[in-house]
């Protein structure tokens, strides 16, 4: 094998390793992440007071976020609605946040998941804000 | 005065590579004969269907070689065999016969074949299946035990072990479990004051759907130590493997789970997810690791910690197998860093 050809090769492998070190990486930790990021909304909703908590992952809504299962706590019985998890765009600025939708699919109120959300949110123009209100309850009513 | 070593590291195993494959293709085999005896022999279908789809590319590519003996050195059987038994015994045997031939054609022989490859042929040609084929491998591990303990456990149930779990959702231990459970228990582990709760030697010849290596765990723990005691591969490159993975899940196995620090159940993590085909076969294959004994083991403590990464907070089953292919991805920074702190340019006195 000449020089060249071991050098090609070499170089293949080290751009191949590094591609399939992030897909296996990004592709096998989805749980994990999944995980992590309903933990950190579960802590943002109970500081909000609301008896409700996330409880898993219950598909994708398009390219705006993951539904998730309701349930109400201490009982843990299915509290009836859903939560969609999502980034809010407003101009240049992103914000996570989770809207919570009740069982008679409208959104009840959207909650910012961090301190930086809640500035965004507060900010956010009303029109801005109910457009995305009216795009999750179209959502809402499509099969899954 | 300098000296350049142009002699590449090698790796000195007390067999020749055609003994060492030929072995390796036994014991998949056998643990294919084990599973396919519970199945109406799918199993072993789907293991000639592999083995067809690994030799035909072989002979291929070497068809104009004369000095390469394809089917004499027993690369590609080997591969073959490795590949079908991380395969679901239920899956469609095209998929099997695709994965082997693109293990064989783009990992394989695109580098330049034996020896030469950057990433286990046989995980490779996993990993494509799966990614490739992702309802088919669905479907084949629909109905396991390990793919009923993911679903129940991303559902949201709790605070039980996983064998507990699996045995809520249904999970069948074989009839003779409870008898050999409770003979050890009244010999080997009352010495030790300890019980092994019954279920876990079901796993040794686990009856319903799933991979091949772990419906066949048995013969191929059996295949295994024959291997081990030939000195076929590098055991402790297997042990320090399967150390690093059983105290991670010690400390963090219960976690996902609903349990807490320092309760995870070792045994479950060990007997199942096709973890000692991975620490066995792949992780102690010397064409896609590092050549030194430091090398080495950063490159199985790395592939350990991804097997956990992937088995528990990732909820993946069969996690053992991405993560020693992550591994392998990680192969081309340790060589680097072990050629030059080993093999380049030694200055002697």
């Amino acid at each position: 094998m000449t020089e060249s050809r071991r050098g090609v090769l070499f170089c293949c492998a080290w751009i191949g390793s590094c591609l399939l070190a992030g897909c296996l990486l990004w592709f096998f930790t989805q749980s994990a992440r999944t995980n992590f990021l309903l933990r950190s909304a579960n802590r943002v909703i109970a500081r909000s007071g609301d008896s409700r908590r996330l409880l898993a992952a219950d598909g994708r809504a398009g390219e705006l976020g993951t539904w998730f299962t309701l349930v109400e706590v201490p009982e843990n019985r299915a509290a009836g609605g859903r939560a969609l998890v999502f980034t809010l765009m407003d101009g240049t600025r992103a914000a996570s946040c989770a809207a919570i939708v009740g069982a008679d699919k409208k959104v009840e109120k959207i909650i910012p998941l961090s301190a930086y959300a809640e500035m965004v949110l507060e900010k956010l123009p009303e029109p801005v804000y109910r457009l995305y209100v009216e795009r999750i309850t179209a959502m809402t009513g499509r099969k899954r | 005065m300098d000296l350049t070593l142009f002699q590449k590291p090698q790796i000195n195993l007390a067999r020749a590579t055609p003994d060492r494959m030929w072995l390796l293709f036994a014991a998949g085999l056998l643990a294919v004969l084990q599973s396919s005896l519970g199945d109406s022999f799918r199993s072993l279908l789907l293991a000639a269907s592999v083995l067809a789809g690994a030799l035909l590319p072989e002979l291929l590519f070497t068809v104009k070689d004369r000095s390469s003996r394809p089917l004499i050195d027993g690369s590609a059987a080997a591969s073959a065999m490795t590949l079908a038994i991380l395969l679901p015994n239920r899956l469609n045997p095209v998929f099997g016969f695709l994965g082997a031939a693109f293990a064989m054609t783009i990992i394989k022989h695109s580098f330049g074949g034996l020896g030469s490859n950057w990433i286990n042929p046989a995980a490779g040609g996993w990993l494509f299946i799966r990614s490739a084929w992702p309802g088919a491998f669905s479907a084949g591990t629909e109905n396991s035990a390990l793919s009923r303990l993911s679903f129940f456990i991303e559902r949201g149930l709790e605070n039980a072990s996983p064998l507990l779990m699996m045995k809520i959702n249904g999970w069948q231990e074989t009839a003779r479990d409870a008898g050999i459970t409770g003979f050890l228990n009244g010999t080997v582990f009352s010495f030790t004051g300890t019980a092994l709760p019954e279920g876990y030697l079901s796993f040794f010849s686990a009856p319903g759907p799933g991979i091949i290596a772990d419906r066949g765990l048995f013969f191929l723990l059996a295949g295994v130590l024959f291997l081990a005691a030939s000195r076929s591969f590098r055991l402790r490159l297997s042990l320090v493997f399967l150390l690093v993975y059983s105290l991670l899940v010690r400390i963090f196995g219960a976690l996902p789970f609903g349990g807490g620090f320092w309760e995870g159940d070792v045994l479950f993590a060990l007997l199942s997810g096709a973890t000692f085909a991975a620490a066995f076969i792949l992780i102690t294959d010397p064409a896609t690791g590092p050549k030194s004994l430091t090398g080495s083991l950063i490159y199985v403590s790395a592939a350990a910690f991804f097997t956990w990464l992937f088995r528990f907070p990732g909820r993946e089953p069969y996690g053992a197998v991405p993560a020693v292919l992550l591994g392998n991805a990680l192969v081309p920074l340790i060589r680097r860093a072990e050629n030059s702190l080993f093999y380049e340019k030694r200055r002697r006195p």
